[in-house]
């Protein structure tokens, strides 16, 4: 009961940081698309200045910009992100999460098994790393961790392509096929690899640490076995600084998921993202960026929940 | 039979320097019931010396000579018969309380753990025995306050919280490893009260370490004195405290304050240790000591035997007159 | 000017040549720093060079010898539109380092300026700026930053400024981090004694004892900002064609797999530069935060 009430007042507080960063964020972005000069209509083809006068009334770009937020502000709070301003006729909504395979659901499908395989593997390798240490296999997760996080996606992702699909041609080189394994291979590899090192090295260097510290030589003190030292004592406080990296990683991975998609030419939010940039559908990039935010700061406010119950002297 | 046999004990660290000398043929034995000192300064290998005996030194380490316990041969022997003996026979405590508990468990999942390893109980039996042990140790409340978390205890609360979870299997020895130095002063007298109390209770047998001759005089029945990792005089509290032999010792005690002499200025021993990295040959006091001498500064040293447990290793000859032993009775060169 | 010496010598003001010099000679002993960043001086130097000295274009088709394989010739062959792709390499290199140099002095103008005045107000002023900065952290960068060039398109240097001025974050951390630690320092709290206005004490002792913090960091902003804008080109944002950068290379490899010089050399340009940093980091690390 009293675990309850201490973990709901944790809670609460969490989420009275989270809405107002989550409304500044709004409040910023929106700001920066509409104190850009013109419209979106602007540039293209002449339209007669009847035909613009109807597009902006009809996307309400007619009112003043604080009544345009407010409304913007409540369709959001409908989970509504709005018409898309190129796109004719189309929401954003419906862009983002169509019908079929493709926008954010592709964008997830990508992250979710890159984590699935990110966060266990990394762990795993890093507490194996930390264990033996200056083995040769602790000196191969500290390079991997050396070369993937200095090498991006986009370098390492057209290579893997050139070597297993133009070379060997084990793979297709690209496209999400009908998601099968054969076309989610690759992507997802490079995807995993670009997190998974980091995750290992962190893993690594705090089950170090862990093990040098006092409580641990208590423990070997008391006579506990190895095992019951590492998985009663030892595995908690070395969690802690990997569960830390979780949330900035999460945001991480979404963001390279669709960058993963750009190299494979998957047709996830990346695509829909490149086409408002290049349409300059502002109300497209808006929408995404606001989504994205509002998943990383959703998933931060997760990872604070998993703190509360890894950490006890989070509870005062 | 002593409790404890240490013989020629060495412990050595490799280092990207060179090889660190940290204890250096140390023998030594402790009695049953006996409560016995082990002073020097930090770098001494007073900490090194019965950390080898829990076999807790770090990876780096080797150790040579041998380590009885009961009877048995701790040295080289593996991790599994060495945790049939330590936390349970053979128990240790540590000098800071603040870090020493795991901060991610309460304390009575600390405890049980113990008692359901060594001794099998249930942990219903576990922790009723665990709340026994805490009012022991003068814990208030023991029994609410065997759910909380180290955090939740300030410093002399969690270092009796290791005393207790140091005596929950009632060990035969038990170490106690500079058990005050990181508490307030006040504090520290309680702490050595309740140590002595359990060492009269238990009926078992401690190693105090301390730097601390004001602790060692409360606390201890018999004192090893080390300097840069060897023993350099061992004797009872009253041969140490009242006619100390080694020039070492001598300088020790007199750097103690004295409330019934005024002094000027508190003796302080000039120079500092030396480097463990490289010995100096002879007597590794030689650099500090104000009765040196050229036979110091090279060959063995001299380590001389006046019966009872009472020797020091030193080149200066002693007569002992006041009818404990007659003069020197036998010369043993050790190195 | 002799007593303010002599305080500075009695409180211990650090001495800023020791520090330096001795930060030198760590970096200078680690071989793979050095090497690194000798590899890195070299590139930016044939980057100067190459596209002048050579005899060829970066932006003139020659339809006559499109696709060449690397000859002697054309040392890493050509593109479809024939042209040189030893000079495209290079110019693209170019490029991308104007990017990053511009937008790391940015971040760090920025950077340092939010952060030390942060650490140094403290307060509410402090809790209400990093207030701000933890919204920002709210936002995953790569979206703000193609918003920014869906935003700001038509001048490439004014969309890099524009995301370096929301890549200061990290930086304005750490360097509030460490004024807050150099604020209990004896010579910053003499100087508070002494009545020194708190932008001189901000400029005066605060950021130049910031310096080695700075540089790690500074070091790290670049390949950062380097893999910004090839990831960029990617979404077909950032640098335009006829000119082009290492991203829009690797891109344009990527889409003519059978060309296989296309994708390799600029990848592996890329590859090597984004590695020595990594390594130099390393190597600034060690020498200058000896943690």
């Amino acid at each position: 009961m009293d675990e309850y009430r201490q973990m709901m007042k944790f809670l609460i507080r969490r989420l009275l940081v989270a809405i107002p960063t989550m409304f500044c964020i709004v409040l910023l972005v929106f700001s920066l698309v509409h104190a850009t000069p013109g419209n979106p209509f602007q540039g293209e083809k002449a339209l007669s200045p009847e035909v613009m006068k109807q597009l902006l009334h009809q996307y309400r770009l007619d009112l003043p910009v604080w009544q345009q937020f407010y409304l913007y502000i409540v369709d959001l709070l409908h989970g509504n992100f709005g018409p898309s301003y190129k796109f004719i006729g189309q929401s954003i909504n419906g862009l983002i999460f169509p019908d079929y395979m493709g926008g954010f659901w592709v964008t997830m499908r990508l992250a979710i098994y890159a984590m699935i395989f990110t966060v266990p593997l990394g762990i795993l390798f890093g507490c194996y790393a930390g264990l033996y240490r200056n083995t040769w296999f602790d000196r191969l997760v500290v390079m991997l961790n050396m070369f993937f996080s200095a090498v991006p996606t986009i370098v390492t992702g057209p290579l893997a392509v050139f070597l297993f699909a133009v070379i060997l041609h084990l793979l297709p080189a690209s496209g999400w096929g009908d998601g099968d394994f054969k076309h989610l291979f690759l992507p997802v590899t490079i995807l995993t690899l670009a997190y998974m090192p980091t995750v290992a090295f962190v893993t690594r260097g705090s089950i170090i640490d862990v093990l040098n510290s006092n409580f641990i030589r208590t423990a070997r003190a008391k006579g506990l076995p190895t095992r019951a030292i590492i998985f009663k004592h030892a595995i908690r406080p070395t969690l802690i600084p990997v569960v830390s990296l979780l949330g900035p990683m999460f945001a991480g991975v979404l963001v390279g998921a669709i960058v993963t998609e750009q190299v494979f030419a998957l047709p996830g939010l990346g695509i829909l993202t490149t086409n408002g940039a290049t349409n300059r559908d502002y109300n497209l990039v808006l929408g995404i960026t606001i989504f994205g935010s509002f998943l990383t700061i959703a998933f931060n406010f997760f990872v604070d929940i998993l703190y509360f119950f890894l950490d006890p002297k989070i509870k005062q | 039979m002593p409790i404890l046999e240490v013989k020629n004990l060495n412990v050595s660290f490799k280092t990207i320097d060179g090889v660190v000398q940290a204890v250096n043929n140390v023998s030594f034995n402790v009695e049953h019931g006996e409560v016995l000192g082990i002073v020097g300064e930090s770098g001494s290998g007073k900490s090194q010396s019965v950390l080898a005996i829990m076999g807790l030194l770090a990876s780096n380490a080797t150790v040579t000579g041998s380590i009885k316990f009961l009877g048995q041969e701790l040295v080289g022997v593996n991790t599994k018969a060495l945790n049939k003996v330590r936390g349970n026979k053979l128990s240790i405590i540590f000098q800071d309380p603040m870090t020493s508990l795991n901060p991610y468990l309460t304390i009575k999942s600390q405890m049980t753990e113990v008692l359901m390893l060594h001794k099998g109980m249930s942990k219903h039996d576990a922790v009723i025995e665990s709340i026994r042990m805490l009012d022991f140790v003068g814990i208030p409340e023991a029994k609410e306050r065997i759910g909380l978390y180290p955090h939740e205890f300030s410093g002399g609360m969690r270092q009796r919280v290791m005393i207790a979870m140091a005596l929950l299997c009632r060990p035969e020895l038990l170490i106690a490893d500079e058990p005050t130095t990181a508490l307030d002063v006040t504090v520290q007298a309680q702490i050595l009260k309740i140590l002595r109390d359990l060492q009269t209770e238990f009926k078992m047998s401690i190693i105090l370490i301390t730097h601390d001759m004001g602790v060692v005089a409360n606390a201890c029945d018999r004192v090893n004195v080390m300097y840069a990792g060897q023993l350099m005089e061992s004797g009872s509290l009253d041969n140490i405290f009242y006619e100390p032999q080694h020039p070492y010792t001598q300088a020790l005690l007199a750097s103690i304050p004295s409330l019934e002499h005024e002094v000027e200025r508190l003796a302080t021993i000039p120079g500092e240790p030396p480097n463990l990295l490289a010995l100096p040959d002879g007597c590794v006091f030689q650099g500090r000591c104000h009765k040196v001498h050229q036979e110091c500064k090279g060959g063995d040293v001299v380590v001389q035997d006046f019966g009872a447990g009472r020797f020091m290793k030193c080149n200066l000859m002693q007569n002992l007159t006041n009818g404990i032993n007659q003069g020197i009775t036998s010369n043993v060169v050790v190195n | 000017m002799v007593f303010s010496k002599r305080i500075k010598e009695t409180l211990g003001v650090p001495k800023a040549k020791g520090f330096w010099q001795n930060a030198f000679r760590r970096f200078s002993h680690n071989k793979l720093a050095m090497v690194s960043l000798i590899i890195i001086l070299l590139l930016a130097l044939l980057c100067v060079i190459v596209p002048m000295l050579s005899q060829y274009s970066y932006s003139q088709p020659d339809f006559t010898g499109s696709l060449q394989t690397p000859n002697l010739k054309h040392l890493f062959g050509t593109d479809g539109l024939g042209r040189d792709l030893y000079v495209r390499s290079f110019i693209g290199g170019r490029i991308t380092f104007e990017i990053a140099f511009a937008a790391t002095v940015v971040v760090l103008l920025i950077g340092v300026l939010y952060g030390s005045i942060a650490g140094f107000m403290g307060g509410k002023i402090d809790s209400l700026m990093m207030r701000f900065v933890d919204v920002l952290y709210g936002v995953p960068f790569l979206f703000f930053s193609i918003l920014l060039l869906t935003l700001f398109g038509q001048s490439l240097m004014l969309s890099f400024v524009a995301i370096a001025a929301i890549s200061w974050l990290d930086m304005s951390r750490v360097v509030r981090g460490q004024t807050l630690s150099l604020k209990q320092k004896e010579f910053v709290e003499a100087a508070v004694i002494a009545g020194v206005g708190k932008w001189k004490i901000i400029i005066r002792h605060i950021i130049p004892n910031l310096m080695g913090v700075v540089v790690v960091y500074a070091a790290l902003v670049v390949p950062n900002m380097i893999v910004l804008s090839a990831v960029l080109s990617f979404f077909g944002l950032g640098v335009m064609e006829p000119m082009t950068s290492w991203g829009l290379l690797i891109s344009d490899g990527s889409q003519n797999m059978d060309s296989w010089w296309l994708l390799l050399f600029p990848a592996m340009l890329m590859t090597i530069t984004l590695l020595a940093f990594a390594f130099v980091v390393n190597g600034l690390r060690d020498a200058l935060d000896p943690r």
